[in-house]
């Protein structure tokens, strides 16, 4: 296997140079295709056209479309209304209602970064001010916001489904359980937390609020349940329910709360645009790779000698888990789903994991590592938001770290909680 | 600053623009071929045959027009945290072969991406029955753009960005 050694040393050196990772796996499938030898380089376009040219990858533009027009046509707001008077009479309500909007967020966008800007901007100022710590406010902001890809709609679980051709709909339905039990342990450390310094009540509901502020925040909150009722039903596929939600989007917008304006339209269509093409050009550029490897019967290969090391269905998640945190520490998510499902899937389908189950592992797995230092994305936006050190703010994430990996844990060997509700629902 | 980079820099910037208004354009013909979609299944008795076929072209096009688009500010996902580690004169020097391997990466794609969509200029695409070359010429072209962003910003003598600007 010396072909697998010199791509990835190649790839390694290339990342650790900095070079953007979409550029460093042409360049090592490059250098390792040269290495063997006798195949046309005509095989690298032809393998990034394949891997971006894709149905279903039209939902991932789209759903960060519709995200970014609720965000900016009110419904951020409105969400954070309904969550303080739901929490904001408890010690900590600040904090707990923190958690609440970024859960209620994920129901209408797919993106764990774009959710911690849009919320971290509003709330954290509004928690400094009364009383939290800086660095608490900004750990708590990217904690409870790493749920956002993991509820549906979730751009991971589109990217899961393009490498592994798993139904998209149950995907979703598998990752709704796990992601609020996530939420739940958030919630849980920031009260913990909030109860021991003594932080602030915010402020109790008036009598009638909690209605008011709901009705609000109706059309927020029915979206992502319209969305796979839509689908479940066959009204429309994954891509078109994307493209719905952007109609839906636009009108809430435009007609209801009259937030939107054609600017802002514009902003959102060209931020969309460009964060899709950060994504997709490193999937176009994985789909090189992976074509490589399985030109050269590298995920049988991978997949033998893990088979090897591992005895038990049990050892093999663990190991997963361990890999994947390492993994997710270094690397985004898309990258690292690009580069693993190809090898994984294989290996868990023949340990008898259900692919569900193992999706759902994959993808917690992974959003955690974005607020696991060194590379921890969503800490490093809220700590210049609140304007507090990287090193403090790491220190304030580490309860919420084990709690997540506790949540891994508990989704690992539980598959239940993945699998009852598509099995009450039937996707399929 | 000479008046040959200030140049250099003030093109790759009206580049990047007008790059970005593409994006934007192209990603409201994707929403609106794939909102009538679902609305000529529903209102007109019948889904339109164009609309998959197109919205899955410009996708290619976005991705590859946003990879020239995206160059400059540094928005492109990278591991960064070594480089930054680095005193300023490694850093510049690990920086430089960063850029000649995105120049060579760039390069292989382009190059290949010529022959490849030239040998399917006869090949025409299913539904709107235009050559497959137009989509596949994507790919040489947004390799070029790279390329060309890439020099531009360092002829314009621009501190090279390893991690997005925009936050």
């Amino acid at each position: 296997m010396t072909f697998l050694g010199v791509l990835l040393t190649a790839l390694f050196i290339l990342l650790l140079l900095s070079v953007p990772v979409a550029f460093a796996l042409i360049l090592s499938a490059v250098i390792a295709i040269l290495f063997v030898g006798g195949i046309d380089l005509m095989i690298i376009p032809q393998q990034v056209y394949a891997g971006i040219d894709s149905f279903l990858l039209l939902a991932i533009p789209l759903f960060l479309l519709a995200g970014e027009l609720m965000t900016v046509g009110g419904m951020t707001d409105r969400l954070l209304a309904f969550s303080n008077t739901l929490f904001g009479r408890f010690r900590g309500g600040l904090a707990m209602s923190n958690v609440a909007a970024a859960t209620f967020m994920s129901g209408i966008s797919g993106s764990a970064v774009a959710d911690t800007g849009a919320l971290g901007k509003v709330l954290i100022p509004a928690m400094v001010k009364s009383g939290y710590d800086r660095g608490f406010a900004a750990a708590l902001t990217a904690a409870a916001n790493v749920v956002g890809p993991i509820i549906p709609p979730s751009i991971t679980f589109i990217l899961i489904s393009v490498l592994t051709n798993l139904s998209p709909l149950r995907l979703f339905l598998s990752a709704v359980i796990p992601g609020l039990v996530y939420s739940a342990a958030m919630m849980l450390v920031a009260v913990v937390i909030s109860r021991r310094r003594r932080y602030p009540i915010y402020r109790a509901a008036q009598p009638g609020e909690v209605g008011a502020t709901f009705r609000r925040a109706l059309w927020a909150l029915a979206m992502p349940v319209l969305l796979i009722a839509g689908i479940r039903t066959g009204i429309f596929n994954v891509t078109e329910s994307s493209a719905a939600a952007v109609g839906y989007a636009l009108f809430v917008g435009l007609v209801v709360h009259r937030e939107l304006d054609l600017r802002k339209i514009w902003k959102a269509l060209v931020g969309s645009a460009r964060t899709t093409a950060v994504i997709l050009i490193i999937l176009g550029a994985a789909q090189v790779v992976s074509w490589f490897l399985a030109y050269e019967n590298a995920p049988q290969r991978i997949a033998d000698a893990m088979l090897a090391v591992a005895e038990s269905p049990y050892a093999f998640l663990l190991m997963v888990n361990v890999l994947l945190i390492l993994v997710g520490t270094f690397m985004e998510n898309g990258p690292a789903l690009v580069l693993l499902c190809p090898v994984l899937f294989p290996v868990a389908a023949k340990f008898g994991v259900d692919p569900y189950h193992f999706s759902i592992v994959l993808g917690i797995n992974l959003v955690i590592g974005l607020i696991t230092p060194p590379v921890a994305i969503c800490l490093s936006i809220t700590s210049l938001i609140a304007r507090a050190p990287p090193r403090e703010v790491t220190r304030e994430a580490l309860p919420f770290f084990f709690a997540a990996v506790g949540v891994v844990l508990i989704v690992t060997f539980v598959p239940a909680l993945s699998t009852w509700l598509p099995d009450l629902i039937g996707g399929r | 600053m000479t008046v040959k980079a200030t140049s250099a820099s003030a093109l790759a910037a009206r580049i990047e623009t007008v790059l970005n208004s593409l994006l934007g354009l192209i990603l409201a013909v994707i929403t609106v071929s794939l909102i009538y979609q679902v609305f000529g299944r529903y209102v007109l008795g019948r889904a339109p045959g164009w609309s998959e076929e197109v919205a899955r072209m410009m996708i290619v096009w976005l991705t590859m027009l946003g990879a020239g688009a995206c160059l400059r500010g540094g928005t492109h996902i990278a591991v960064t945290f070594l480089v930054n580690a680095l005193p300023g004169g490694l850093r510049n020097a690990v920086l430089w072969i960063r850029d000649f391997a995105i120049l060579m990466a760039v390069g292989v794609l382009g190059w290949a991406g010529v022959r490849y969509a030239e040998l399917n200029a006869a090949q025409d695409s299913p539904a709107l029955e235009i050559p497959m070359s137009i989509a596949y010429s994507s790919l040489p072209i947004g390799a070029a753009l790279v390329a060309l962003q890439l020099a531009l910003s360092r002829i314009g003598g621009e501190r090279p960005a390893t991690d997005p600007v925009e936050w």
